[in-house]
């Protein structure tokens, strides 16, 4: 499974789990956690990647991105470390295939 | 992957910083902490009377404080070069408390931007050398708005 893969399954999988939470509450007796329930954005869960697979990723980016940019320099200050964590909506972003996901846009 | 919902140890908990911005974070996980305590408090607001008859309080401002070990190596050590780092430029940095990794939905736990306010290293005689770290919420602007701390849930 490659990254964008994963993004997406991120995203699913924080949707179903959203989903099942909110509806296993209460409206009256939950009522400020169903709040903060559906405060929750699935597209900003975090997917984990290696390094080396951030950097290659950011390579292919646009240079005028500002996502991209505010990632790499994420990347270069964690050099040395095995793997980073970025939103599932940032990965898509970066890899071009971010127009129903991107939280921002 | 979905949380397991059982009792965890202090062990399996997750720490992470973040070396980009609040909106595309970059977080790291800072793998060798040890010993993570997260403090909540409020301060108490007295709002007694006559017409109570009873001492009654009200939660007044809000207080968060972390502290955490880190056990220290020789060597390059990413992760403590950036706390350490933090701690002599006086940097915001941006942290997040997990029950459980990143990736796990439901994970949840307190996000914050803090500056390490001490950083004690430690070098007993016959213990590992570490650092500990205390970290206080600072104000932080993004895009003009103020970031205050949030329990954070990983969707």
């Amino acid at each position: 499974m490659d990254v964008t893969q994963r993004a997406r399954l991120a995203i699913q999988r924080g949707e179903a789990w959203k989903a099942d939470t909110m509806a296993d509450l209460d409206e009256v007796a939950h009522a400020s956690e169903l709040a903060n329930m559906a405060a929750i954005d699935p597209t900003r869960g975090l997917v984990a990647l290696g390094h080396a697979e951030a950097v290659a990723l950011l390579q292919a980016a646009d240079k005028d991105d500002d996502v991209a940019n505010a990632l790499r320099v994420g990347v270069a200050k964690s050099a040395g470390v095995d793997r980073v964590y970025w939103q599932a909506c940032d990965v898509l972003r970066v890899a071009k295939q971010h127009p129903e996901t991107a939280a921002d846009d | 992957m979905a949380l397991s919902e059982t009792p965890i140890a202090g062990a399996e908990g997750f720490a992470y910083y973040n070396s980009a911005t609040y909106s595309s974070p970059t977080w790291v996980n800072i793998a060798n902490a040890r010993d993570v305590t997260i403090n909540l408090s409020a301060n108490e607001v007295e709002t007694n009377a006559r017409a109570s008859g009873w001492k009654l309080s009200r939660q007044g401002l809000r207080e968060l404080s972390f502290s955490f070990g880190y056990l220290m190596k020789q060597g390059a050590d990413t992760v403590w070069d950036a706390l350490r780092a933090a701690y002599f430029a006086g940097t915001v940095t941006e942290f997040l408390f997990l029950d459980a990794d990143a990736t796990e939905t439901g994970a949840e736990g307190v996000r914050a931007h803090c500056q390490i306010f001490s950083q004690t290293i430690n070098q007993s005689l016959e213990d590992a050398v570490t650092s500990d770290n205390e970290c206080r919420p600072v104000w932080f602007e993004d895009s003009a708005t103020l970031i205050v701390p949030t329990w954070y849930t990983a969707s």
